[in-house]
């Protein structure tokens, strides 16, 4: 396993190094700069001009690649042309917002994915599952945009029950209060994991209902739910593993939105904060971030799908 | 059986668990409905305002966005401020030029400090105007103090005083040092790159409110600072909260998450109806605007580029653009009315089609074929193009509308060769200075998005840069705003006004002065009724 590991690891480096040539080319190609962010009439024609070439932006795309890699590997991700601070600074300032929001949400897409989706297989075509079903297809569907402002009208402004913007109320620096605005960015972000956890362990489940083991503990006198907890779920929770690797693209790129909708000060509403102000250190380093995330939950996901089921293992 | 139970206790937890999370209401004091206001001041209190980004850097020698001006606005006190009517002093007591103009000497008031308690004093002025004109500082003022390709000399005369010799008669000089806000040296000094200095994570300026607190992606918090030149702020605390999203900020601004916001004019009769709010109308410094594209063949004849002024009923796009004439007034001259020397007596273009099938008659300009680009976000922009469309069909020009994203946009809007499109919606906000403008109309000049080319006009604004005498000065700049419309380059649409919602709680609106980009010059005005 530690070898695989290793050799997944250095796999990523080209990867890594291609993911960031395409995004550095991408993002200079973009047209518009960051002095454009400014609106002060005092900004002449020679302001402009100066600026641009103290931040290097006249240079040719390639040296600026080069230089931005050189930097990189020397462990400095630079420093934002807008705000003037150091990059890294302000990515480890968000990592925890983006990374609790990411957590709450996976934890509550396997709490109430799981059990819904063994519920509807055990249901299987009666109105519990049918309810599912709807249930599923919508939450792949909704926008979470839209579902969040529904949310936002419904349970902070009609009913006043929850804060719509931010992770604390200002002058209140309480677990309470941080647990109250993440419930719903956290719902937001979950809805579409929860559905397709539903599904995935619905299918999986009615499939090992089917195995012959099932059939010897019914014949052996164990009850339904018995059958169901004790042995199936075990079975059929092996997908779930899977797909927690497979939902952090969807978990990244949905924060951006669920972030900047809730102003939760996380990751994604830098990352969208920054690609309107063409602030390309942070956008290159929040770019790079992402995809290390995902190489690294798709590493772990076959990790533990090995440990959990050493077929796998034995495949390799 | 057990799966219904399961299923049956899993919804009585959530219902407990949204039931416990009641009672929500924001810690901040709260409105009283509008009937139950009474004027009367009472200090103390918070006000949140809306921001759609985090602050670039504290340091007004970087500020050049609307955030941070804003927030810098509360932090750091102007040495005075020049508008339509006349020169408010802040930390300065005046500033008199020489009778050549060539020297300016500046005081400061006695006994004005910085927030953590040390003099302001002529060395500062000195140290900021320094910085400034360092070339590897990155500060966008610093062309505002080079005058005929030479720096500014700042001299420091006594602890109060500061003299700036100028190379050459600069007449928009006064206002450039206006737009100053000077940086404490004893905090500076020695660092070599001001922009990345940490000592702008928790800036000491001079203005109504100091620095307390920021959480990146969250908040800015300020405090009173009791010992403020023009006596202490009534308010505790000032935060700005980041929420780009306006939905959800207005929202917030409903249940009182939020104090005040900008807020778009069709939002504007719903937030007037709410007994919580009060909506503020003023202008917005801005001039709105159709730019033609003088790289097009056809808009080179002059009298095509006025029969399509002539196309245009303003009212009709206006209203269909902003709602109501109360949110954005028409617009005549290419100066806003805040600018120094503005005339509205220019020639006006009222809507008349046969004149303006009559001028593309004559210019053999019939079916015309014109493509209009504007910035693909903007809903107005989109709504005026849409109405123009179709008022131009009458006259005989087919329009094509060219949405585009924002960067593309102004990349197409600032090169020189773009035959792209011929006509393009624009805004600019370019200050109280006539000056200002120069840069939109002469020969050469980055932000000439029409590619004038007019040298007879490059000398009048030339001339009025030198010109001492105020009434002959103010006939150069009449004179040129009658000569850019007479020339038809930019149609002038709008000048909009910025709508701001506020709690109904908060008084001293007034006399906060609402502002362009800041929302209120002076928050140490406002008090909780």
């Amino acid at each position: 396993m530690g070898k695989l590991t290793i050799k997944r690891l250095i796999q990523a480096i080209p990867m890594l190094i291609v993911i960031s040539i395409v995004s550095f080319s991408l993002i200079k190609l973009a047209p518009g700069d960051p002095v454009q962010s400014f609106i002060t009439p005092a900004m002449s024609d020679n302001d402009i001009l100066r600026i641009r070439q103290n931040l290097g932006l006249d240079r040719p795309v390639y040296i600026q690649y080069i230089q931005w890699l050189k930097n990189v590997i020397t462990g400095n991700l630079g420093y934002s042309l807008i705000n003037h601070r150091p990059v890294l600074n302000q990515i480890l300032e968000r990592i925890p917002a983006t990374l609790g929001l990411m957590g709450s949400s996976l934890l509550l897409s396997i709490l109430v994915g799981i059990p819904l989706g063994l519920i509807s297989a055990a249901n299987k075509n009666k109105w519990i599952d049918n309810i599912s079903a709807i249930f599923s297809y919508v939450g792949i569907s909704i926008p979470s945009f839209w579902f969040a402002m529904i949310l936002i009208y419904t349970f902070s402004l009609k009913l006043n029950l929850l804060p719509s913007i931010g992770m604390r109320t200002v002058g209140i620096d309480t677990t309470w209060d941080l647990i109250k605005h993440g419930i719903m960015p956290t719902i937001v972000l979950s809805l579409q994991n929860i559905a397709v956890i539903t599904r995935y362990i619905r299918s999986s489940t009615i499939s090992q209902l089917k195995e012959d083991y099932v059939m010897v503990e019914y014949a052996s006198g164990a009850s339904k739910a018995e059958v169901l907890y004790k042995y199936v779920l075990k079975n059929s929770i092996l997908p779930v593993i899977t797909i927690v690797g497979m939902s952090l693209p969807s978990l990244v790129s949905g924060a951006f939105i669920t972030e900047t909708v809730f102003g939760w000060p996380g990751m994604g509403q830098l990352g969208i904060n920054s690609i309107f102000s063409f602030d390309y250190p942070v956008i290159m380093a929040i770019t790079m971030f992402s995809s290390l995330l995902l190489i690294i939950g798709n590493l772990l996901s076959d990790i533990l799908y090995g440990i959990a089921d050493p077929r796998i293992k034995e495949l390799r | 059986m057990q799966i219904k139970r399961f299923l049956i206790l899993m919804m009585v937890a959530v219902m407990v668990f949204l039931t416990a999370c009641g009672g929500n209401k924001t810690q901040v004091d709260q409105p009283n409905t509008k009937e139950a206001v009474v004027n009367e001041i009472k200090d103390g209190g918070t006000i949140i305002f809306a921001i759609g980004s985090d602050p670039n850097v504290l340091n007004p020698l970087y500020a050049g966005d609307r955030v941070t001006m804003t927030i810098n606005n509360a932090l750091f006190a102007p040495l005075y401020v020049i508008d339509e009517e006349g020169t408010h002093f802040f930390l300065a007591e005046s500033i008199t030029p020489s009778e050549d103009y060539l020297t300016y000497t500046l005081k400061l008031k006695e006994g004005i400090k910085w927030h953590d308690g040390e003099k302001i004093t002529a060395d500062d002025i000195v140290f900021t105007i320094e910085s400034l004109l360092d070339p590897a500082q990155n500060s966008h003022l610093r062309d505002s103090f080079i005058i005929d390709g030479k720096p500014v000399e700042v001299v420091k005369i006594d602890e109060i005083t500061v003299e700036f010799k100028l190379p050459q008669i600069s007449m928009p000089f006064i206002s450039n040092v206006s737009k100053i806000l000077p940086i404490p040296k004893h905090v500076f000094e020695g660092e070599i790159d001001l922009a990345k200095s940490d000592k702008n994570a928790s800036p000491i300026g001079s203005g109504p409110f100091k620095f307390k607190d920021s959480k990146s992606g969250e908040k800015v918090e300020l405090v009173r600072f009791d010992e403020y030149f023009d006596g202490k702020a009534h308010l505790d605390s000032v935060v700005y909260r980041v929420i780009s999203d306006p939905n959800a900020a207005n929202i917030a601004l409903q249940n009182g998450e939020l104090s005040a916001r900008y807020i778009d004019p069709k939002d504007a009769a719903k937030f007037e109806a709410d007994p919580n709010l009060n909506v503020v109308t003023y202008n917005e410094g801005m001039l709105n605007n159709m730019v033609f594209n003088l790289n097009s063949d056809t808009l080179k004849n002059k009298d095509v580029r006025k029969a399509i002024a002539y196309a245009i009923n303003k009212e009709e796009v206006i209203v269909g653009a902003y709602e109501s004439t109360d949110y954005a007034e028409e617009a005549y001259s290419v100066f806003v009315p805040n600018t120094i020397y503005y005339t509205d007596k220019v020639e006006e273009y009222n809507f008349d089609e046969n004149k303006a099938k009559e001028l593309l008659a004559n210019a053999g300009a019939e079916n015309l074929k014109l493509k209009l680009a504007y910035i693909n976000s903007n809903k107005a922009q989109e709504n005026q193009g849409l109405i123009m469309q179709h008022q131009f069909k009458n006259v005989g020009i087919e329009l094509e509308l060219i949405a585009m994203e924002r960067g593309a946009f102004y990349q197409k809007l600032l090169d020189p060769k773009n035959k792209d499109f011929d006509l393009a919606y624009n805004g600019y906000v370019m200050g109280s200075e006539p000056d200002g403008y120069k840069g939109l109309f002469t020969v050469g000049s980055m932000n000439n998005f029409m590619n004038y080319e007019n040298l007879a006009m490059d000398e009048l604004w030339n001339k009025a840069v030198i010109e001492k005498d105020e009434v002959r000065r103010g006939e150069i700049y009449t004179n040129i705003q009658e000569e850019v419309i007479e020339d038809m380059v930019v149609y002038p649409i709008a000048y909009p006004k910025s709508i701001v919602a506020i709690n109904a709680a908060f008084g001293g609106i007034e006399e906060a002065k609402p502002v362009p980009i800041f929302m209120f010059r002076d928050l140490s005005k406002l008090y909780m009724k």
